[in-house]
């Protein structure tokens, strides 16, 4: 079973990719930041990491760096709803820092199990 | 008595002989007196024809002459008119000056009638005179021939003018480089001529004729019946051969003489009036002069034989009584015959000399205006003798004054204040054996006061006793009041020459010699009188104005010679201190017995010239502002009609000056404007109060109504009273433009402001909603996998997802704002770009509506971010095709055109580029259209005329934010109920 690692600030977001995940038969663990992230990092590994870009505490993008140097195999998606600057512009960065796809919230189920599977 | 005989017949022998020398003496100065008038007449009547040639030179050889033969100038004509006018009135006495063209027609004509003014003949009334004979006699001659006519009497309409009109006419051909233009005709007034013929200082007994060489007279025919030759065998058909046949005979065949005739002394003369001068036609052409002293009238002119005879008696008495006593000593016969020899030579020696004397005297006494007498030296003057001089000087016969037959003593008639002063006076003279010669008055019978100059002298006996006085008085009345006269005019002109206000100098015509000057010269120059005395009058003038003060003087010297005096002209007078003064200088020229003399006047002018050169420059100054501000000005008289408009005006109205002057409102705008114009303009003529800054509209020529600033001010003149307005109205269309600009650029500032807000706002929560969105848009994917698809619950769940994925919309659109980058600017036609959008358009417009594309084929790019200018294309279109969802049809046009600088409206939002290109883009509707109070709003944020649900109210600003990125702009139309139109205007690429 293929494990994934789901990191928001909403919960709601949260709740809602691992039930989505879950139920499309994947091993699913959630952070609520960064930090939390990196925890559950150092101990476990996941096949795909999905993750915020603007997060308090630690940020995706940070997040995107410590995955690539500790666990180069993890296929990365960065998820983003925008900010001050354009939506596009932060998924932009995040395919640049080393996310392996991004995806713009809000989006459909299956859009999200699509770049799921062709991730894996 | 044999003695007495001889004696006597000698006696009467020597008295014929003196009596017939007399006689002969007499008649000789009569003879030569007769002569001599006739030479007087002849001079007199020469210089007055001479006089008229040179008048028909001058004006034959008039250089305006020519321009008003050749091609006539309306100016040109006018001028000489009235030069010809002013001529005629000072030569008075010519009847007519007139110019005839080579066919004979009148062209000018100055008519003058003896004691009025001269004036022209109107252009109608000119004549035809080619049939005339002096019109076909001049036009034969040699242009420096002069033609002159008999001498006849003036013919008007086909008979003899009454009062008789003698009339001479005088022509002259006008030439110019050989070519003949016309001629030149003077009519001469004959009667003064014939006048100085027989009048002034001719002897009362002379009778003077003029006849024509037919032996007509023109003058001094008997019974005045002059002139027969004009009135052929009628009675008055008369010549002097009929009065005069024998006569006629010698004057008819020979130039001049004098003879006696049975009739009288005749005296005749031709008259060659004309050979003296050059080029008159003179052959054969003369008068007679004739004067005759009838015979009877001669006869008393010579000497009486009266007094001849009693002094042969007398002599006869004498000789009788000397014969007697001769007889009575004959013894003495030898010697007293020797003796009484010598007596008859003395006799007749003492004769011819008594008689010489007594005839001197007696011509003398009767001859000299004034009184001989003899008196006692008494204070009463009793008269012993008085000549009988003193009817004519004192009223009474010499009877009344002698002291035996008269009651009137000569101290009577002298003034009573001065009786004592001539007696004194007398006296003091006859102490001293002088002659006295004094001045007093006396009284006449008739009462005047007369001035006499007496002179006089005692008389004494052998023992050097006074006797008598004699001497004589003559009336002196006219010298002494003349002198008196003579006098006064000489202060008079001395108070005026030294009072005068301007300076004069007098100097010699011929020498241009200074002889005076007043004090004011003096003061106008800085030198002493002395010092300018003797100087030429070029010495008043800066020495490098000579060739124009010599030009200017000339004038002024012809001037004044022709017209007595110059019109005044504009010289230079130099200051000894080296200043230039101008003066204004009238000259004028007169005879002083052989000398001419001319007197300038010379005015200072400087400060008038002052006055005239800040005159001038604060003219200058107002033409140059009037001609060049941009702003209508004009000047309307009270009664509201133009006098003026400045250069600004004129142009805008397309007048002339002329045609301005004289009009009205209601000539230049429409009724209801005229008169809402000349409301205002009566009250401020009526109030004398301006209006000021009072915004109108104003009617061009050509419709074109502009918006004007409008200052009106009365014109008020110097006594108070309103002349008029004057008006300035400056044009407030570009300011209007610009002002309309403005509010355009401020709502652009305002819509991107907004924009620029919304951007920011939505950069800020779109994260937050899409975060909020996500799970919404999940779960309730999720819930609907696990509903049957026949329950309304999932009903609501797609209701919940759709709403869910329209806000995800609305972010995503929000965003398009806050995108800072610049779009992906590309040089690349439009054509595609459009093609593509309405390819993608078609699926999603209704089947209801019809799609027309017209797109324009050019080669011209414009800069551009394809994906963005499909937005646009995607949203206007969607916008239209919504406008028409509720029609049973619509029809949705999308055109591709291009389009240069100068073909887009000037409503349009934004002004372009001068000679720039466009593409313009347009998509119209047939939909429900806007209000103007929707369509100000279209490009705010948010707003929308759509119903709830359907629009974002961004769309269309998402629009504006492109095409203006672009540098373009948007138009749009839109008429409720009818349909809208959005035009976007691109720049092509130069």
């Amino acid at each position: 079973m293929k494990k994934i690692l789901i990191i928001d600030d909403e919960p709601d977001i949260l709740l809602l990719l691992q039930r989505v995940l879950e139920s499309a038969g994947y091993s699913v663990r959630t952070a609520e930041n960064g930090r939390q992230a990196e925890e559950i990092l150092q101990k476990n590994h996941f096949h795909v990491v999905i993750t915020d870009i603007i997060m308090p505490e630690v940020e995706g993008m940070e997040l995107i760096f410590y995955l690539k140097k500790h666990a180069p195999q993890t296929r990365i998606i960065g998820i983003s709803g925008g900010g001050k600057l354009s939506p596009d512009s932060y998924l932009t960065i995040a395919l640049s820092a080393g996310a392996d796809t991004v995806l713009q919230k809000p989006f459909d189920n299956a859009e999200l199990l699509e770049k799921v599977k062709q991730l894996l | 008595m044999p003695l007495f005989l001889p004696l006597m017949g000698i006696v009467l022998l020597i008295t014929l002989y003196i009596y017939s020398g007399d006689k002969a003496l007499h008649l000789s100065e009569i003879r030569s007196a007769a002569m001599q008038t006739m030479s007087d007449k002849q001079q007199c009547l020469s210089g007055q024809t001479e006089s008229i040639i040179r008048d028909l030179r001058f004006l034959a050889e008039l250089p305006a002459v020519a321009p008003l033969l050749g091609s006539p100038c309306q100016e040109t004509q006018d001028h000489l008119t009235e030069a010809l006018v002013s001529f005629s009135n000072a030569k008075a006495m010519y009847d007519q000056i007139r110019y005839l063209d080579t066919s004979g027609m009148e062209v000018l004509r100055i008519n003058h009638e003896p004691g009025n003014r001269a004036k022209p003949v109107p252009p109608q009334q000119l004549q035809d005179k080619s049939e005339r004979y002096y019109f076909s006699s001049t036009i034969q001659l040699d242009s420096s021939e002069i033609y002159v006519s008999p001498f006849d009497l003036n013919i008007e309409n086909g008979s003899i003018e009454l009062p008789l009109k003698p009339m001479l006419r005088f022509a002259r051909k006008i030439t110019e480089n050989d070519t003949v233009l016309g001629i030149a005709v003077l009519n001469f007034l004959g009667k003064p001529l014939l006048d100085r013929f027989t009048g002034h200082g001719i002897p009362h007994h002379h009778h003077m004729m003029l006849l024509n060489k037919d032996g007509y007279y023109l003058t001094g025919a008997p019974g005045g019946n002059n002139w027969g030759f004009m009135f052929p065998g009628t009675e008055r058909d008369i010549t002097f051969s009929m009065h005069h046949p024998e006569e006629w005979k010698t004057i008819r065949t020979q130039n001049e003489g004098q003879f006696l005739s049975s009739r009288g002394l005749f005296t005749f003369k031709r008259l060659y009036a004309f050979e003296q001068l050059d080029g008159a036609v003179t052959d054969d052409y003369y008068w007679i002069m004739t004067s005759m002293i009838p015979a009877q009238e001669l006869k008393g002119m010579l000497p009486s034989r009266t007094g001849y005879l009693l002094l042969v008696s007398f002599m006869g008495c004498l000789i009788f009584v000397g014969t007697l006593a001769f007889t009575s000593r004959r013894v003495q016969k030898r010697h007293a015959h020797i003796e009484l020899e010598h007596l008859a030579e003395q006799l007749q020696e003492a004769n011819t000399q008594l008689h010489e004397n007594q005839r001197k005297l007696q011509a003398l006494l009767s001859n000299l205006p004034g009184m001989a007498y003899r008196c006692l030296n008494t204070p009463e003057w009793p008269m012993e003798f008085v000549s009988s001089g003193c009817v004519q000087l004192t009223g009474y016969e010499p009877r009344e004054l002698l002291k035996d037959t008269g009651a009137l003593n000569y101290s009577e008639l002298i003034v009573r204040e001065d009786r004592d002063w001539v007696w004194q006076q007398v006296q003091e003279e006859l102490a001293n054996h002088r002659q006295f010669s004094i001045r007093y008055r006396i009284t006449n019978k008739t009462g005047d006061l007369l001035h006499v100059h007496e002179q006089g002298c005692g008389v004494y006996d052998e023992a050097g006793q006074l006797v008598a006085l004699e001497g004589f008085i003559m009336d002196i009345t006219g010298q002494v009041l003349s002198q008196q006269a003579i006098r006064e005019s000489e202060v008079r002109f001395r108070s005026l020459f030294e009072g005068a206000p301007d300076a004069i100098f007098l100097a010699e015509a011929e020498s241009g010699i200074i002889i005076g000057a007043n004090r004011k010269a003096s003061k106008l120059t800085g030198r002493p009188l002395g010092e300018m005395l003797g100087e030429h009058v070029t010495s008043l003038h800066p020495p490098d104005t000579e060739e124009d003060t010599s030009n200017k003087f000339l004038a002024q010297r012809t001037e004044a010679e022709r017209f007595e005096t110059s019109v005044p002209t504009e010289f230079q007078v130099i200051h000894r201190d080296g200043r230039r003064i101008p003066v204004e200088v009238i000259t004028q020229y007169m005879k002083l017995d052989d000398k001419v003399l001319m007197y300038g006047i010379f005015r200072d002018i400087t400060k008038r010239k002052e006055a005239e050169a800040e005159i001038m420059a604060k003219t200058r100054l107002l033409e140059t502002v009037m001609s060049t501000v941009p702003a209508y000005m004009y000047m309307k008289n009270r009664d509201l009609t133009y006098r003026f408009a400045n250069t600004y005006a004129l142009r805008h109205f397309h007048m002339t000056p002329e045609q301005v002057n004289g009009i009205s409102d209601e000539d230049l705008f429409p009724a209801e404007m005229a008169r809402r114009f000349q409301i205002e303009d009566r009250n401020i003529i009526s109030r004398a109060q301006p209006v000021i800054n009072k915004e109108e509209e104003l009617q061009l020529p050509d419709g074109t109504i502009i918006p004007v600033l409008t200052n009106k001010v009365p014109l008020i003149n110097a006594r108070g009273e309103t002349d008029g307005i004057v008006c300035v109205s400056i044009d407030r269309s570009e300011q209007k433009k610009a002002e309309k600009r403005n509010m355009e650029l401020q709502n652009q500032l305002q819509n991107s402001q907004k924009l620029e807000t919304l951007g920011t706002l939505a950069g800020g929560i779109a994260h937050e909603f899409n975060n909020i969105l996500t799970p919404v848009i999940g779960f309730t994917e999720i819930a609907l996998d696990s509903v049957p698809d026949d329950s309304t619950t999932r009903k609501d769940l797609e209701t919940v997802l759709s709403g869910a994925k329209r806000a995800k919309k609305l972010v995503s659109q929000m965003l398009t704002f806050s995108r800072k980058e610049p779009p992906q600017l590309i040089r690349q036609k439009l054509q595609p770009v459009i093609r593509n959008a309405v390819h993608f358009l078609k699926p999603s417009i209704p089947r209801t509506v019809r799609l027309e594309v017209q797109i324009a084929e050019f080669n011209d790019t414009v800069t551009c971010d394809a994906n963005q200018i499909q937005q646009v294309i995607l949203n206007l279109c969607t916008n239209a095709w919504q406008a028409m969802e509720k029609q049973p049809k619509g029809i949705l046009s999308i055109t591709l055109e291009k389009i240069q600088a100068d073909e887009i409206a000037p409503s349009s939002a934004q002004t372009p580029e001068p000679d720039r290109a466009y593409a313009r883009m347009s998509i119209d509707d047939t939909g429900t259209g806007m209000a103007k109070e929707e369509l100000y709003r279209i490009f705010d944020p948010f707003y929308t005329t759509k119903e709830v649900g359907k629009g974002t109210g961004l769309g269309l600003p998402v629009v504006y934010g492109i095409i203006q990125a672009h540098k373009g702009w948007i138009d749009v139309q839109s008429v409720k109920d009818r349909g809208t139109t959005v035009y976007v205007y691109l720049p092509l690429d130069t």
